[in-house]
């Protein structure tokens, strides 16, 4: 047992306090280091976020570190990352990797805990599926042993957590494979050239929570967001009672105004009732698109500045020959006119003596008068902007829905 | 029966006419000109000679069947005895035989004299030239009826009009409404204020035209108004040399209703112009009297040109004063749909254009 023999080593070390200066001063949100580049910088900002939620959440820190350092001990006792007590750190160079322990965490692990953090990561395919793995799978590890900690995460237990953040879940099976797949690459497209995750959930179910509840704690339990604020957008479809709803998170919250997610969800709501999922989710995933670049490039998409309908083809050129065919006749009828020039005088306007006219009696007598009050359409009260609500989670929301 | 009247060159003994470009007489085979005042004189002479001639006409008249003559007179050509045929009103025409201008002196004894007369400015040539113009500028004039354009006939007539002077006295009421439009935050009110107006006055009118020949069609008379009477001259029966005229057969008590139409028209438009400041007026009732109605009467010189085409006959008729020319035109109904379906098209395709240009703005 190397690694056993690595996590007592490292005791050792802190207890004997030879290198505590080292430790000191480091930067305490970094969890995530990978001098290897096995992650990308998104994959890294990502599991960075979720590693400093789930160290948050049982108040251990989740560290990992990929390096081409051949001696991990060395290397242990030379850098620290997190808080110097009470942590887990997965370490991985080119030959082999091993997990260090201190304080709560220390206590916490025996050798059937570590070998479940172990087999989670080991399971993994990919790396980004493997830390993720690995963080989420330490979490629940200390979850289970620290009070606080285990609290914090009932809201998560009624949500189905993934072990990663899939842009497509769709539980209730309203896509077939073929089109889950196309949707799939198109939201990964999408979220990763915007940097901001645009998901799509389907339940049979909400387990009594409402909507909303829902779309956010699943967007919160399941690590969805970029960067530091979450930036993102889920689209929670339940064929419970036909409901659906739109979360927006961070950046998410500024593209999506309440007037943009009504404008979206007018789109797509028809496709949606008409049964048509894949393309009413292709079209969200449009609009979301088109409404977070408008969003970065200029204001966002809100009231009095919502995008261009398309241009209806049909309705213009219909009016466009309606106004043709009366502005041909009118020309016509004046050309026609001209042949005719023969009609009686209804005056004798040109017979009139000049001043010869005189006004004798002019009054103007007032009779009655009548008021007609009309009501003024109303306009719409909302001033624009985004209205937000904080999940179970303690995370800021913003979003909108109904029916279908 | 009547008298014919034939004018006479006195320096050559061919028979002479009005020339419009003059506006003296003159003859066409020596060109000597005369005076209109010279003629008179020699009007009034010639008068005392008529007497004698007066016996063979009946002759003349007797081989008409009875009733046959009814509506139709003779007179014989004092130049070459040849029989000039022409209705009861016929006053001035020419001798279908040699050609010669006549003038009936019969038609304008008496009673039956006209007052004024506006001699032709504008000469036959005029009046081609006029009808060219006519032509021209009229997209839906069949090609083929400009191309094929013969003049079947051009007469200068001098048409009999009775010119009525009238001062109108009108009372009138008249309904108004005012609208006034605002709005607070939670209404638009529209308010209409009624009001009733009355307006009472008088408005002079003089020598309002009215046809007096059935031959000629009222709305074509109307249509090339205005004749203006600062040319009008005391009448001379010399001028009608070389025209055709006839006298009257509508008086002028029936011509009356057709002036005081027009001037009821005129009379409540004036009226109406002087009630100002209001969103709607309407007249609800007039009353008006005419005073001091006096009518006159006097020839005016107007060009009749027909055509025919395709089996229909088109009258046109120019203002012999002003060349004022009106007639109706036939319509290309080839060309009518052409340019229905082109300026459909055109104008579609442009609105259509438009409506895309305002979607990018």
């Amino acid at each position: 047992m190397k690694k056993h023999i690595l996590s007592v080593l490292f005791l050792l070390i802190l207890t004997l306090g030879c290198s505590l200066s080292v430790f000191a001063e480091e930067e305490p949100t970094k969890y995530i280091v990978d001098e290897m580049g096995v992650l990308s910088d998104d994959e890294i900002d990502e599991l960075n976020a979720y590693a400093d939620y789930l160290s948050a959440e049982t108040g251990i820190d989740i560290l990992l570190v990929f390096t081409y350092e051949e001696d991990l001990d060395a290397y242990v006792e030379e850098t620290s990352l997190g808080s110097l007590d009470d942590q887990i750190l997965m370490i991985e160079n080119e030959d082999y990797w091993s997990i260090f322990s201190r304080g709560t965490a220390w206590d916490i692990l025996d050798e059937e805990k570590e070998n479940r953090i172990r087999e989670a990561y080991d399971n993994e395919e990919y790396y980004n599926d493997a830390v993720a793995a690995y963080l989420y799978e330490a979490a629940s590890v200390f979850g289970e042993n620290i009070d606080g900690a285990l609290q914090v995460n009932e809201a998560a237990a009624s949500t189905i957590i993934l072990d990663k953040a899939i842009r497509v879940v769709d539980m209730a099976d309203l896509l077939n494979d073929t089109e889950e797949e196309v949707l799939l690459s198109q939201l990964d497209e999408i979220s990763e050239r915007q940097q901001v995750d645009i998901a799509v959930v389907t339940v049979n179910s909400l387990d009594g929570k409402s909507p909303m509840e829902y779309a956010d704690d699943f967007y919160d339990y399941n690590g969805y967001g970029f960067g530091a604020n979450n930036d993102g957008i889920l689209l929670l479809v339940s064929m419970e009672d036909r409901d659906w709803w739109i979360s927006t998170t961070g950046y998410g919250i500024e593209a999506l105004t309440d007037a943009g997610i009504n404008y979206i969800s007018e789109k797509f709501l028809p496709m949606l009732s008409d049964g048509d999922y894949a393309d009413a989710f292709s079209t969200y995933a449009k609009l979301c698109d088109e409404f977070i670049t408008q969003a970065k490039n200029a204001e966002p998409f809100d009231i009095g500045n919502m995008p261009q309908e398309p241009f209806d083809i049909v309705f213009n050129l219909s009016i466009a020959l309606l106004i043709g065919l009366a502005v041909a006749f009118v020309i016509t009828a004046m050309m026609k006119s001209q042949l005719k020039s023969v009609r009686f005088q209804s005056e004798a306007a040109n017979y009139v003596k000049k001043d010869s006219m005189k006004v004798t009696q002019s009054k103007d007598l007032f009779l009655y008068r009548n008021v007609d009050r009309r009501e003024k359409p109303k306009e719409s009260s909302s001033s624009g902007g985004s209205s937000t609500h904080t999940s179970s989670s303690g995370t800021t929301h913003g979003g909108g829905g109904g029916k279908f | 029966m009547a008298a014919l009247q034939e004018y006479k060159c006195p320096c050559c003994g061919g028979a002479i006419a009005f020339d419009s470009a003059v506006q003296k007489m003159k003859c066409p085979f020596c060109d000597t000109e005369f005076e209109m005042d010279t003629l008179t004189a020699y009007d009034d002479q010639l008068k005392e000679e008529q007497s004698d001639e007066m016996n063979w006409e009946t002759d003349a008249g007797s081989q008409w069947e009875e009733g046959e003559t009814d509506g139709l007179r003779t007179y014989s050509c004092k130049s070459c005895g040849g029989e000039i045929v022409g209705d009861e009103n016929t006053a001035a025409t020419a001798c279908p035989y040699c050609g010669n201008p006549v003038v009936m002196m019969g038609q304008f004894s008496g009673a039956l004299k006209p007052d004024y007369i506006i001699p032709f400015k504008l000469d036959k040539k005029a009046a081609k030239a006029a009808l060219n113009r006519h032509y021209g500028g009229k997209k839906l004039l069949p090609k083929v009826f400009k191309d094929q354009n013969h003049i079947d006939e051009v007469k200068g007539v001098y048409v009999p009009f009775w010119l009525f002077d009238a001062d109108a006295d009108a009372n009138i009421r008249y309904k108004a409404t005012k609208t006034r439009v605002w709005s607070d935050s939670d209404y638009d009110y529209t308010e209409t204020s009624f009001y009733s107006i009355i307006r009472s006055g008088s408005v002079g009118f003089e020598l309002v035209p009215v046809d007096g020949s059935t031959k000629m069609a009222d709305d074509l008379m109307e249509s090339i108004e205005p004749f203006n009477f600062s040319d009008a001259v005391d009448f001379q029966t010399a001028y009608l040399a070389g025209y055709l005229a006839d006298k009257y057969d509508v008086d002028a008590n029936q011509s009356i209703e057709r002036a005081n139409e027009r001037i009821k028209k005129s009379v409540e438009k004036t009226f109406a112009s002087t009630v100002e400041g209001y969103t709607s007026v309407t007249a609800e009732s007039t009353s008006i009297h005419l005073q001091n109605g006096k009518a006159k009467y006097a020839l005016y010189p107007v060009w009749l040109l027909n055509t025919t085409w395709q089996g229909q006959k088109y009258t046109f008729a120019m203002n012999g004063q002003t060349g004022k020319i009106v007639g109706d035109l036939p319509l290309d109904k080839a060309a009518y749909r052409k340019w229905l379906f082109s300026l459909w098209g055109i104008v579609s395709a442009a609105a259509f254009g438009i409506s895309y240009l305002l979607w990018l703005l």
